[in-house]
């Protein structure tokens, strides 16, 4: 390795292994919260949508039900989250440390966030093109489906978008109880041991993270707006 | 083919119930061209979404398409139903993410017909409204009129037996509206095609329909043959759309603004003639003044054609004796001819 790399960040050199590690940890949990909060809140959009009152099949009990429910776990603070689901962590992954026990904390503070983003792309979509769809025969799932979704994609990969940049946030901080990944890496090293050098390199790693979600969702968003 | 008996839709607004459509019933035969017109707010739109049951009318209301009685059918039976009665939109309602193909391909899918058989159709319906070269266009790539047309294919492509207008010509520009009648027109002679227009233009009524029915705040005004409401219309309101396209109505515009302009002296009298008849041939206005040796000043003429035939009338300034303006006024109206006398001097 150059010479002058190991003079400007001399903590991060002698640890690259545990920054893989890091890194790994991260996208792991990025992952698997990430693709179970997107089909949660993909369905709870759909859901707030499709029974508000002039929605498709109005359902007033669900529609206030479910908006009550996101509007109570968005109100909490994700650190307070954290501490707070550590026994339905348990229950559920077995654990509460470590990037398994992040994940349940770490979807219950995403899927709050994305059913209102999802709604809020799908509101986009012209009512007139659910009642042409309509006129045709679609039926519930046929606008879900081939109206609502699928009319909305650029948005739906914005707010995604969005959402995946929020999602690293959170994973750094479930990183503080014992997740592990960048934000963990950061906080042990960086902060509690004062090797600044740690903290500014894991804040380049995760820009070049979201630098590359955002250019990846463009490049669909690209392709699907006409 | 389609019959509405009684058709109800309220609905509550700021706890005040309103009557969308109040008891109305109409009756529409095979492969006629139906105009209902009103102003905004008559209740026009709500009525021609009880048809194909977007908007579902209060119990009590029939609706009956092609002999099936919509309103006892099933959400599964209502949908197949649906695929009889095609729908076009003031705002063409074109997917935005789907080539002008898939567009019309859209009705097609999931119906079990093959993808070459959708395609084909597809291109079919493409050519007949003369897109077929616009077929990987996405709609944002369209203008207003051509839009319209791949929603007039995308209509048509499960081959119903009733297309509904709703203001499909609202947000065109004359001329492009003009090339959208004539398509409907071609298409309602091609493919025996029932067509039912919603409007408040009395310029498509007059155009294309062969029937009207003339809405007012959710109440059935009139209706009847296109000629016949036009020629004689009896309620205030059609009346309303009749002078709306006429030029005659312009001089009531003239005596209440600026009645000044038409000075007549002792002995005038000013009159509009209103031809009534499918066939007036006879020139009534040499006649009378032959006849009963009068002169006729003429302001305004005007004739319209109204499903094929004429109807129209003259505004002018009746001179001569008494006698002889009355007895011309007599002979007027064994002719057919609506005498209104608007000033007397």
């Amino acid at each position: 390795m150059p010479d002058f790399i190991i003079q400007l960040i001399p903590n991060v050199v002698n640890k690259t292994d545990e920054l893989w590690v890091s890194l790994w940890q991260t996208f792991v949990m990025l992952g698997i919260s990430g693709i179970i909060s997107f089909s949660l809140g993909l369905v709870f959009g759909v859901c707030l949508i499709v029974t508000k009152a002039d929605g498709v099949m109005p359902n007033f009990p669900v529609h206030r039900g479910l908006g009550l429910v996101i509007n109570l776990f968005r109100s909490i603070p994700f650190v307070i989250l954290l501490a707070a689901l550590i026994p339905l962590s348990r229950l559920v992954t077995g654990t509460a440390i470590g990037t398994t026990g992040a994940m349940v904390p770490l979807v219950f503070g995403t899927v709050p966030f994305f059913s209102r983003q999802v709604e809020t792309a799908l509101s986009s979509v012209d009512v007139g093109l659910i009642e042409a769809a309509q006129s045709m025969g679609c039926g519930l799932w046929g606008i879900i489906f081939r109206v609502l979704l699928k009319e909305s994609i650029p948005q739906l990969i914005r707010v995604t978008q969005i959402t995946s940049i929020s999602l690293i946030g959170l994973t750094a901080m479930a990183g503080a109880i014992g997740g592990g990944g960048l934000g963990d890496f950061a906080i042990r090293y960086g902060h509690q041991r004062g090797q600044t050098d740690v903290t500014y390199v894991t804040v380049l790693v995760i820009l070049v993270i979201v630098a590359l979600i955002q250019h990846l969702g463009n490049q669909i968003i690209k392709k699907n707006n006409h | 083919m389609i019959k509405l008996q009684h058709i109800r839709k309220t609905y509550l607004k700021e706890n005040q119930l309103i009557h969308a459509v109040n008891d109305v019933s109409i009756n529409i035969s095979k492969g006629e061209i139906f105009g209902i017109i009103g102003f905004s707010g008559a209740g026009k739109s709500t009525l021609v979404r009880c048809i194909n049951l977007l908007e579902r009318p209060d119990p009590g209301s029939r609706v009956i398409v092609n002999g099936v009685d919509l309103t006892a059918l099933s959400g599964r039976q209502l949908r197949a139903a649906r695929s009889e009665i095609g729908m076009i939109f003031q705002h063409f309602n074109l997917m935005p993410s789907r080539t002008v193909l898939d567009n019309v391909i859209f009705p097609l899918k999931y119906r079990g017909i093959s993808k070459e058989e959708q395609i084909a159709t597809a291109k079919k319906l493409l050519e007949l409204v003369d897109l077929k070269d616009r077929t990987s266009s996405y709609p944002s790539e369209l203008s207003g009129g051509q839009k319209q047309r791949v929603a007039i294919a995308r209509a048509l492509a499960v081959n119903p037996k009733v297309l509904l207008c709703d203001e499909a010509t609202s947000a065109l520009d004359p001329q492009t509206t003009q090339e959208i009648l004539d398509l409907l027109k071609s298409l309602n002679k091609k493919l025996g095609l029932t067509i039912v227009i919603i409007t408040h233009e009395m310029a498509v009524v007059k155009d294309i329909c062969s029937k009207v029915a003339i809405l007012e705040r959710g109440n059935l005004v009139e209706q009847g043959n296109i000629f016949e409401v036009f020629s004689n219309p009896k309620h205030s309101t059609t009346r309303r759309f009749v002078a709306a396209a006429s030029n005659l109505s312009k001089v009531d515009q003239i005596l209440k603004l600026h009645p000044e302009v038409i000075n007549l002296t002792k002995g005038q009298l000013l009159v509009r003639l209103s031809y009534l008849d499918r066939g007036v041939s006879e020139p009534l206005i040499s006649s009378i003044s032959q006849k009963f040796s009068l002169v006729m000043n003429i302001l305004f003429a005007d004739i319209e054609l109204i499903n094929g035939a004429p109807i129209g009338g003259t505004v002018g300034i009746l001179d001569g004796t008494q006698e002889n303006i009355y007895a011309a006024i007599d002979y007027l109206r064994k002719k057919h001819v609506n005498v209104e006398t608007l000033k007397n001097a």
